[in-house]
């Protein structure tokens, strides 16, 4: 049987007390959830202070922060974990992983050469163009430009070359669905392009050989044409990533 | 017999408490559902679209909700075939093939329509970070339409960003969420 006094206190409810939590000010925002640590509790459980009197009870402060809500809480799981990669998985997505920097520096690699391939194809169709009308334009016939063109088409042919054959040759590790894309686009006019690159050679080399021919400057003619053709193919393939 | 059946009425009653302290769970509708990145480059816009193998769940429990939502990265498709791989090996779909958003908001209750805040967090390539997304939720009988915005860092989620023309795009990806729930 409790003493009167000891009953009242009993029957007393004991003031609120601040919760231990408890350690932002109100007016702070909540803190974020760190990455490394985004499972675990936030806010350690700082240690408590030793009571100044077994008896004293203070009254929690008036700007005390309420207890952190249990709604607020990311400790649970809707969709059960995604499946972890177990080892084979690691090491397949590792070699996915390795081809795919593999494609981006042939890729990469790519893109630079398709730069520089705009601009000496400029050059030589420039050249061409004043090498056909220095010999069946009016030009004289000096011969000026023969060389040049010379140099600027096997150079063009060159990186063409080297381009084409680093996206034939680039891995592609990742599934891709066939569609109309400017991807697809690019590949289709390259693809023409490079069959007008392979006439461009031959008749280049037919109407070189045909000096003092009447056909000659048939052959010249065609050369033109299909180099203008396959010129604008080449910047057309090029500018078609900007879309 | 008096006793049995006090005894199976008083179970049933914990039992139907219970499972109204529980919540409902909804479910989202992945084909009435999408996601939706924006990237911007400088030749270009991106906008890359998840409408598909949206796998999520939405428990409303006293008025708040928890919603996880998970997507393959996979999944988001540009138009772009070869956009869409590069944005793969950006953010190495083989080690990390989800993003995943888990959060929890208050005042979400069946039929209230209205305004919340989703507190959570973002696990994109590997990596996670705290997000908080205000969103839109309006009821239709027993289903809803979850509709927000908003922006991350690729370089927060250490996205290598890709490159065109060796432009690279902008670091911010803005994101929206048009998720159909149904219980």
């Amino acid at each position: 049987m409790l003493v009167p006094h000891l009953a009242d206190a009993a029957k007393k409810k004991p003031p609120k007390r601040a919760p231990v939590e408890a350690k932002t000010p109100p007016s702070a925002p909540v803190e974020p959830v760190k990455p490394e640590a985004s499972t675990a509790a936030p806010n350690p459980a700082p240690t408590l202070a030793p009571a100044a009197a077994p008896t004293e009870i203070k009254a929690a402060p008036a700007s005390a922060e309420p207890a952190r809500k249990k709604s607020d809480d990311l400790d649970f799981d809707l969709l059960g974990k995604s499946d972890k990669l177990n080892a084979d998985e690691l090491v397949a997505a590792q070699r996915i992983q390795q081809l795919a920097k593999q494609r981006r520096t042939m890729l990469v690699v790519h893109q630079a050469l398709g730069f520089a391939l705009m601009g000496v194809a400029t050059a030589n169709v420039t050249l061409g163009t004043l090498n056909y009308w220095d010999k069946f334009g009016g030009g004289g016939f000096t011969n000026h430009f023969e060389l040049a063109h010379l140099i600027s088409a096997m150079t063009t042919t060159g990186i063409f070359a080297t381009n084409g054959l680093l996206a034939l040759f680039a891995p592609d590790p990742y599934d891709k669905p066939g569609r109309w894309d400017s991807a697809r686009v690019h590949r289709i006019l390259m693809a023409a392009s490079t069959v007008g690159m392979v006439a461009q050679i031959a008749l280049g080399f037919i109407s070189a050989t045909r000096i003092g021919q009447v056909d000659q400057r048939d052959f010249a003619r065609i050369h033109l044409g299909v180099g203008y053709a396959t010129y604008a193919l080449t910047m057309a393939g090029g500018l078609v990533y900007l879309f | 017999m008096v006793s049995r059946i006090v005894f199976m009425g008083f179970a049933f009653l914990i039992a139907a408490s219970a499972h109204a302290d529980d919540g409902v769970v909804y479910s989202v509708d992945s084909h009435a559902s999408k996601i939706t990145y924006t990237l911007v480059h400088k030749a270009h816009t991106v906008v890359g679209v998840a409408k598909k193998d949206i796998d999520g769940k939405v428990k409303l429990s006293k008025g708040d909700a928890q919603l996880m939502v998970r997507v393959p990265v996979a999944s988001f498709d540009s138009e772009n075939s070869n956009r869409d791989t590069h944005m793969q090996e950006a953010v190495e779909a083989s080690k990390h093939p989800n993003v995943e958003l888990k959060a929890v908001a208050d005042g979400v209750a069946p039929g209230k329509n209205g305004k919340a805040v989703l507190k959570g967090k973002l696990t994109f390539h590997g990596i996670s970070h705290p997000v908080e997304i205000p969103v839109d939720v309006i009821w239709n009988g027993k289903t809803a339409t979850v509709v927000g915005q908003f922006s991350i860092s690729l370089d927060a989620y250490k996205v290598e960003r890709p490159s065109l023309l060796f432009v690279k795009v902008e670091d911010k990806l803005d994101l929206a969420v048009d998720l159909t729930i149904s219980e």
